[in-house]
């Protein structure tokens, strides 16, 4: 249980890398030579494969490992950045995230994919070590064969100069005094050795002879110091040494990573307090065995392990320093950071729920208190409300996030697609930061992918076409994401060639989706885009055209209580405006009443109130809709449209239109009473009644007992298939009309 | 192990002999208490337009709101009327992997009784006052034969599908109506 929760924490740590590493690769086609993007890059590897490693996922510590090493090299200026390299991590990203999925998902990776991938990059480390080969021999001659004691010296100064591709290990060991008797020969280190790298040289160490009193002839006093080429790791090397018991080795790192490894510490993450050692074996520079003896020694003389380290000669006494900088500097940050906690989101919800109710139980309070009109009582009722208020909002907040990570992600589609097709295009992001709730961020992703890609392939012109129309050859993307009027404005254009009315028509009456003969407004045409089974693409390409898409993208905004819109200037582009409410739990309702129920509309969509006098009346029975200020309003009688019972016992028959405007449409809602705003919390409908159209939701009143959320925009699209036989009836009771007045003009 | 697992199952099957039972239009119908989340008073139910008559609309039940069911009406019983003991009972249907809460009014709840599984004889084909799809065995208890409920077909999701169908009906009928 504990370790599933760990596992969903390195997987969504992963994502959140590998998010990092996407937009870092995209900064990295235009700066190819940016260090700081190149670092990125591989300390987001570097990182899942340490997570990886702390889980054991095999798989994905190989995968990364080999994407690992070719970054390394890349950051090392032994693999020159082009395109190819960037789209081959490209899809190693992608990879590894098929990875951190299938972990979720408990499923299993395509491993053929992966080997694809790390073979074409062991091409690429491979072509470039054949370079590093040629360049050691060069150095070869001039190696130094000095004892290590004198390399520490040799470090800081060579520290000092750039840093040279020698990969010489300097290793010294000694066999214990039994070995011999054991049967142990040291020629089976050697061979191994020679398995994993080049023996430069082997120095045997007299130093251990005892006088010749002690000397036992079959005592093994010999120790051995070699210097050792390998591009292997420091621990790999040390495996080499790991069975022998008694014996004491040391490897020293190549003398010129001494600056690699440097780096590599002031790269750690500074979120987490390391121990020195810690540290050091997470560079590779040290190995856990060391460290263990060190730690040891460290118990027994009291000596700082550090000193003990670099006594030892297991690392160098710089590496010992910069780490102990880096430690002082995590502990800094660790103060001075916004401590942020990881919540599970499912705890967020029964907040905000939480919340919900007590506004919901504050409100019913206040109208029993209203009812005693004690002073003090009122007060602190009132006092307790704008609290909750506060708190409400406050928790609301929480649940919003920025929209950049979901933006940011369009980068990649913008670029894969357009390359794909040969366009040029550049995506311009702006409004980033503009907070929505998270469960309107994870829904609007799909719609507004699907969106991009329609202008990616259909809007924007290939480079030729775009100059001939006298435009710039590389194609705009505009996303935008801005606050209007309480709600969040998200705008997607581009500077296409538009949309053509005439093919719209064309196709729309092919596919049996219009009336040929009748004429349609601007409006109109755009808007069968959103009709299911449309699409103007006269080829399919694997990018759209499939022809499910823009219905669907309507109908997932429109769940998330959401408006699109499209305009579009033929040769000039096209932009599309998708309307979305800042939250999904909390609404501002108007409360109504029909059949002495209580139903609630959302506010923003309430524009005016009107009572109904006696002359309307007539006029409503006659027929559904009335002129308002010269505009004919369609009307919708609520108790009739939701099968109510009539109301026997009007008191006040007097009923009410309350006009609402939904993208546009206006409709004029006949009740019977207004009771006015009310906050609502929006509880899902449930399993029993999602198939009722018309409602959205039920809500809890201050009295207690539940009220339905009217769905104005299922409401007025019924109102809208309507309509024409609401202008059918019109022209009818207008010819009753006249005949009438004409008869009663006879009379 | 193996015998913990079998002491697991004796117990859940201790907590499955149990059954509450109460009174639907004069008879006496029983429910495995496994089901049963509360039992709450009859109080203010607010109904839902464009539904079949027998789900009689949604309570308010601290704060979560319940769709309630008259079980009579679902049984196409005669309603009983609605006095000081009418109870609505809230049982917990699992739907895929998901638990929804739905309250059943009934005329009168009377006690939680043990039921051994021996006395319980498979439903009669025919012949009894609901459909047999509803029953899930029939109980001898003091002489009198109690039907046990089958909740899940009671409320099942194909009911669920077939409620909707109706309602789209319904929701062209009053189309055409205007």
């Amino acid at each position: 249980m504990e370790l599933d929760e760990c596992v969903q924490i390195f997987a969504s740590e992963s994502k959140e890398l590998l998010e990092d590493m996407e937009s870092a690769l995209i900064g990295l086609e235009k700066k190819q030579n940016d260090p700081e993007l190149i670092n990125q890059i591989f300390r987001a590897v570097h990182t899942i494969k340490g997570s990886a490693g702390l889980f054991g996922f095999e798989d994905i510590i190989e995968f990364t490992h080999v994407v690992e090493n070719v970054l390394d090299d890349i950051r090392n200026c032994l693999i020159s950045v082009n395109t190819d390299i960037i789209n081959i991590i490209f899809q190693c990203k992608d990879q590894i995230n098929l990875y951190i999925e299938a972990l979720i998902s408990e499923s299993q990776v395509d491993e053929e994919e992966s080997k694809r991938l790390a073979e074409l990059l062991k091409t690429y480390q491979n072509g470039e070590q054949e370079q590093n080969a040629a360049e050691e021999l060069q150095a070869d001659s001039s190696c130094p064969l000095t004892p290590f004691a004198e390399t520490n010296e040799q470090d800081e100064t060579s520290d000092k100069k750039p840093a040279e591709k020698d990969h010489y290990f300097h290793i010294s060991f000694y066999l214990g005094e039994d070995s011999f008797r054991h049967g142990f020969s040291p020629k089976v280190i050697l061979d191994q050795l020679r398995d994993i790298g080049e023996i430069i040289s082997v120095t045997p160490h007299l130093d251990h002879f005892p006088n010749i009193e002690n000397y036992c002839p079959d005592a093994c006093y010999l120790g051995w110091f070699i210097i050792f080429n390998s591009d292997k790791s420091k621990q790999e090397i040390a495996e080499v040494f790991e069975f022998l018991d008694e014996s004491s080795y040391h490897i020293l790192p190549p003398e010129t990573s001494v600056a690699d490894f440097q780096k590599m510490i002031s790269e750690l993450p500074e979120d987490e307090y390391k121990a020195i050692g810690q540290m050091l074996i997470d560079i590779g520079s040290l190995t856990e065995k060391e460290l263990n003896d060190a730690l040891k020694a460290n118990l027994e003389t009291g000596e700082l392990t550090g000193k003990i380290l670099v006594s030892q000669g297991d690392v160098q006494a710089e590496l010992v320093e910069t780490a102990l900088k880096k430690q002082a500097q995590v502990k800094q940050t660790k103060k001075n950071a916004i401590s942020l906690i990881r919540i599970d989101a499912s705890k967020l919800d029964t907040l905000v729920n939480l919340v919900g109710e007590m506004v919901i139980s504050c409100a019913k309070t206040g109208r029993l208190i209203k009812k005693y009109s004690d002073e003090e009582l009122t007060e602190s009722a009132s006092e307790m409300t704008e609290t909750l208020e506060e708190m409400r909002e406050v928790v609301l907040g929480l649940r919003m996030i920025q929209l950049t990570g979901t933006f940011n992600k369009f980068h990649r589609v913008v670029r894969d697609i357009s390359s794909k097709l040969g366009k040029q295009i550049n995506l311009e992001i702006s409004g980033g930061e503009t907070e929505l709730d998270k469960s309107v961020i994870d829904q609007i992703s799909d719609p507004l992918t699907h969106i991009i890609r329609n202008s990616i392939d259909h809007g924007v012109e290939m480079p030729e076409e775009r100059i001939s129309a006298g435009k710039e050859s590389v194609g705009k993307i505009k996303l935008q994401a801005f606050h209007e009027t309480g709600a969040i404005c998200i705008k997607v254009s581009d500077d296409g060639r538009g949309i053509n009315r005439n093919l719209v028509i064309e196709k729309a009456v092919r596919k049996g989706l219009i009336d040929s003969n009748k004429k349609y407004s601007d409006k109109e045409i755009l808007n069968m885009i959103f009709e299911p089974g449309f699409s103007t693409a006269s080829e399919i390409t694997d990018i759209s055209g499939r022809g499910v898409g823009m219905d669907v993208v309507k109908k997932n905004i429109e769940s998330l209580r959401g408006t699109i819109d499209i305009s579009s200037d033929e040769g000039k582009g096209t932009e599309i405006k998708i309307i979305l409410p800042l939250t999904l739990a909390i609404i501002e309702g108007f409360n109504i009443g029909v059949a002495d129920q209580s139903y609630i509309i959302p506010l923003d969509m309430v524009v005016e109130c009107i009572s109904v006098d006696d002359l309307i009346t007539e006029e409503i029975h006659r027929k559904s809709y009335i002129k308002l200020r010269d505009e004919v309003l369609p009307l919708i009688d609520l108790q009739q449209f939701l099968a109510l019972d009539e109301v026997t016992d009007t008191g006040k028959s007097r009923k009410n239109i309350v006009v609402v405007s939904y993208s546009g449409k206006k409709a004029g809602l006949i009740v019977d009473a207004l009771y006015g705003e009310i906050q609502t919390v929006i509880k899902p409908l449930g399993r029993i009644f999602e198939g009722i159209a018309g409602f959205a939701g039920f809500t809890i009143l201050g009295s207690g007992s539940v009220a339905l959320i009217i769905d104005i925009p299922a409401l007025i699209n019924n109102a809208i298939t309507q309509e024409h036989k609401y202008f059918n009836e019109l022209s009818a009771t207008t010819k009753k009309v006249k005949s009438n007045n004409e008869k009663i003009a006879e009379v | 192990m193996s015998d913990d697992i079998q002491e697991l199952s004796n117990k859940s099957q201790l907590d499955n002999d149990q059954y509450l039972t109460f009174i639907l239009s004069e008879e006496e119908f029983s429910l495995p208490i496994i089901h049963i989340k509360e039992i709450v008073e009859y109080c203010e139910i607010t109904p839902v337009p464009l539904v079949p008559s027998f789900i009689k609309g949604v309570i308010n039940l601290r704060g979560g709101v319940v769709p309630v069911i008259g079980l009579a009406e679902r049984f196409g019983m005669e309603a009983g009327e609605i006095t000081k003991r009418t109870c609505i009972v809230i049982v917990e249907i699992e739907h895929d992997s998901e638990v929804a809460l739905m309250g059943c009014i009934v005329d009168k709840v009377l006690q939680v009784r043990d039921i051994e599984d021996d006395v319980i004889d498979p439903a009669p084909s025919f012949g009894s006052t609901i459909n047999i799809d509803f029953i899930k065995g029939m109980a001898k208890i003091d002489e009198k034969i109690v039907a046990i409920l089958e909740i899940e077909k009671i409320l099942s999701v194909e009911e669920i599908a077939i409620v909707r169908e109706m309602n789209k009906n319904k929701e062209n009928a009053t189309d055409d109506a205007d």
